[in-house]
């Protein structure tokens, strides 16, 4: 006999609907395709990372609204700038984009209950604002290429006043989240 | 209006995700001088950034019905929400956790909906359908508005909603000559002359005839005035007695097998149906529900609604009590009784024996399914078994008194009953009083 835990695990995959297991196929390969993105400019595997990264995707695939996807994008971030020390590799945007769509995928599966559908012209919806975001770290990467390779000289007010602009931002995003008046 | 908890917009995982990855990733970039985290992070504070800028400022409204509220056994319903102030909304979900007797389609009982930029309500519906007869409770239903990436979330609980399942009927008809009538208007030939469609006789014409039934040709023959003359078309009272004192054998629904409530409930609803749109009136009884029992006699199809509805709301009560109250209902006066009942428990058989002794004609339709099995250990099988060889001695003796007990059948078992009260309506009868 299973363990309710298990059981539960088990109902809910026979009732999940074909549409989320392709959102959770999408959850569990987006971030492999990250970590593969890294074994392609360095040129070798991480067994521990092609292990555990697939393992927390699934997590956060059968439970999309919990903060295995945080874990995820952390552990295959991390990775990235421990292992490799430059920007201009194609590599980058690749995997930025993949942790992307691992992102946003995540977050559509996680408006719908086991079973569900959405309709189509949300994903469409989805898909077109996805890949405009796409574009824009492709951008951002290109622009960052273009501006490393000037080698400018660090300036300290500079930084301190991006690292400012930065903190007025998340003010702003946290005042902009959160409902004051509860 | 049966909201009964509203969420208001707060945020989701994914943009507590987004946010702390954009601003911590740009942060730390900018920091350490790391230009590929400033790449990393840039979809993340891109989506924060759209998720905040878009995030919905009014609280939507959740207007919710269910259309139709009384439907027939196998037809579906449909629960409906309309979303109003739904700007900058993303999309709707609705849940509606399964509930036993209601298919929501689809099966998972979820339904989305997209929302149009332009659009200032939404509605999303689901679609359900009852396979079974009875008040059946929908909900809670769950709705949920998410704003864009899913970043922002509203929720609603639904609650409240219930359905009427009427008894689907089953097929039936009698082709047998009616039981003698009684009342006043109705479709069978009653024994005395009136005003109805059935011919009599000639006879001459007398103050108060109707101009129209002159017979003009005997009248000119005979040189004075002659009409003709009717029986009177009359009703019958047809008083039926359901036994909801326990449920037998498993239910599966207007599409699966039926238990012995089941072919009551749906056998009492044919009968009523056949007899009402005949013209007849009909009165129903039920032993041992919990709810409402008693039917007065009427015709006509607004009494049928009546009596199923009453139907619908049987809920079996077990209780010695429940029996006790049977025996003590009023019996009616001058009817064709007809009592349905798995006949497990003696009470109804004693009720028929009794209203048998009132000088009423009635017959016993016996509806406990052929399939019905024990558990599965043996000594409750051997338990039932004695019972059943019981049941067997006390139908013999009460068909020994008078009282025919008829199995169900469907179409026309009521009609060896029906041709033998005809035979014996003009015989004299003894009656206890």
């Amino acid at each position: 006999m299973n363990s309710p835990t298990l059981q539960a695990w088990i109902d809910k995959l026979h009732e999940t609907s074909r549409q989320q297991s392709l959102l959770g196929l999408v959850t569990v390969l987006a971030p492999l395709g990250a970590i593969l993105a890294v074994a392609a400019e360095i040129g070798r595997w991480w067994p521990f990372g092609l292990v555990v990264v697939p393992i927390l995707a699934l997590a956060s695939a059968i439970g999309p609204d919990s903060h295995a996807a945080f874990l995820v994008i952390a552990v295959v971030a991390m990775h990235w700038v421990v292992t490799i020390d430059r920007v201009d590799t194609p590599w980058l945007p690749v995997a930025s984009v993949c942790l992307l769509v691992y992102h946003a995928v995540n977050a559509l599966t996680a408006t719908f209950p086991t079973g569900g559908d959405v309709s189509t012209a949300t994903i469409v919806e989805w898909l077109w604002r996805t890949m405009f975001a796409a574009g824009v770290t492709v951008a951002v990467w290109a622009l960052v290429v273009l501006l490393d390779g000037r080698n400018a000289a660090g300036n300290g007010l500079l930084t301190a006043l991006a690292l400012a602009i930065v903190s007025a931002g998340a003010v702003v995003l946290r005042s902009g989240s959160i409902d004051e008046s509860r | 209006m049966t909201v009964s908890s509203v969420d208001p917009w707060s945020p989701s995982p994914a943009h507590f995700r987004a946010v702390v990855f954009g601003v911590l990733g740009i942060a730390l970039a900018l920091l350490f001088r790391i230009p590929a985290i400033l790449v990393m992070a840039t979809p993340f504070a891109f989506i924060a950034i759209w998720s905040t800028a878009t995030r919905p400022g009014d609280e939507p409204e959740l207007v919710s019905r269910v259309s139709p509220r009384t439907i027939r056994e196998g037809e579906a319903t449909a629960w409906t929400g309309v979303l109003s102030d739904v700007d900058r909304v993303d999309h709707v979900v609705a849940f509606a956790p399964s509930r036993p007797w209601l298919e929501t389609r689809p099966p998972s009982g979820v339904v989305a909906t997209n929302v149009n930029v332009e659009e200032l309500t939404s509605t999303v519906s689901i679609p359900m359908r009852s396979t079974h007869w009875g008040r059946h409770d929908i909900g809670p239903i769950n709705v949920v508005a998410v704003s864009s990436w899913g970043a922002f979330r509203w929720k609603a609980l639904d609650v409240g909603h219930q359905v009427t399942t009427l008894p689907l009927p089953e097929v039936f008809d009698a082709a047998a000559p009616q039981h003698r009538a009684n009342g006043l208007v109705g479709l069978n030939r009653s024994t005395r002359p009136g005003d109805g469609s059935e011919f009599s006789g000639i006879r001459p014409f007398q103050t108060g005839d109707r101009l129209r039934r002159i017979n003009w040709r005997r009248s000119l023959r005979s040189g004075e005035l002659h009409v003709t003359s009717t029986y009177a078309d009359q009703d019958t009272h047809v008083a039926l007695f359901v036994d909801a004192l326990a449920d037998f054998g498993t239910s599966g629904g207007i599409d699966g097998a039926a238990s012995s409530l089941d072919t009551t409930v749906r056998a009492a609803g044919a009968i009523a149906e056949h007899f009402l749109l005949r013209g007849d009136r009909v009165s129903m009884q039920v032993v041992g529900s919990r709810g409402r029992s008693h039917v007065p006699p009427a015709s006509g199809r607004g009494h049928l609604r009546q009596i199923l509805d009453v139907l619908a709301a049987i809920v079996p009560d077990t209780s010695r009590s429940a029996a006790n109250r049977a025996s003590r209902d009023p019996i009616p006066g001058d009817a064709l009784a007809i009592m349905l009942s798995p006949l497990i428990s003696p009470a109804a058989l004693e009720r028929a024996v009794s209203i048998a002794s009132h000088g009423l004609t009635v017959a016993v339709v016996d509806t406990l399914p052929d399939d019905v099995h024990a558990a599965h250990d043996a000594t409750t099988e051997l338990a039932w078994r004695i019972r059943l060889l019981e049941r067997q001695r006390e139908v013999r003796s009460v068909q020994n008194v008078g009282v025919p007990v008829i199995a169900w059948r469907g179409p026309g078992s009521l009609d060896p009953f029906l041709r033998e009260i005809a035979r014996r309506a003009a015989a004299p009868r003894l009656a206890r009083r």
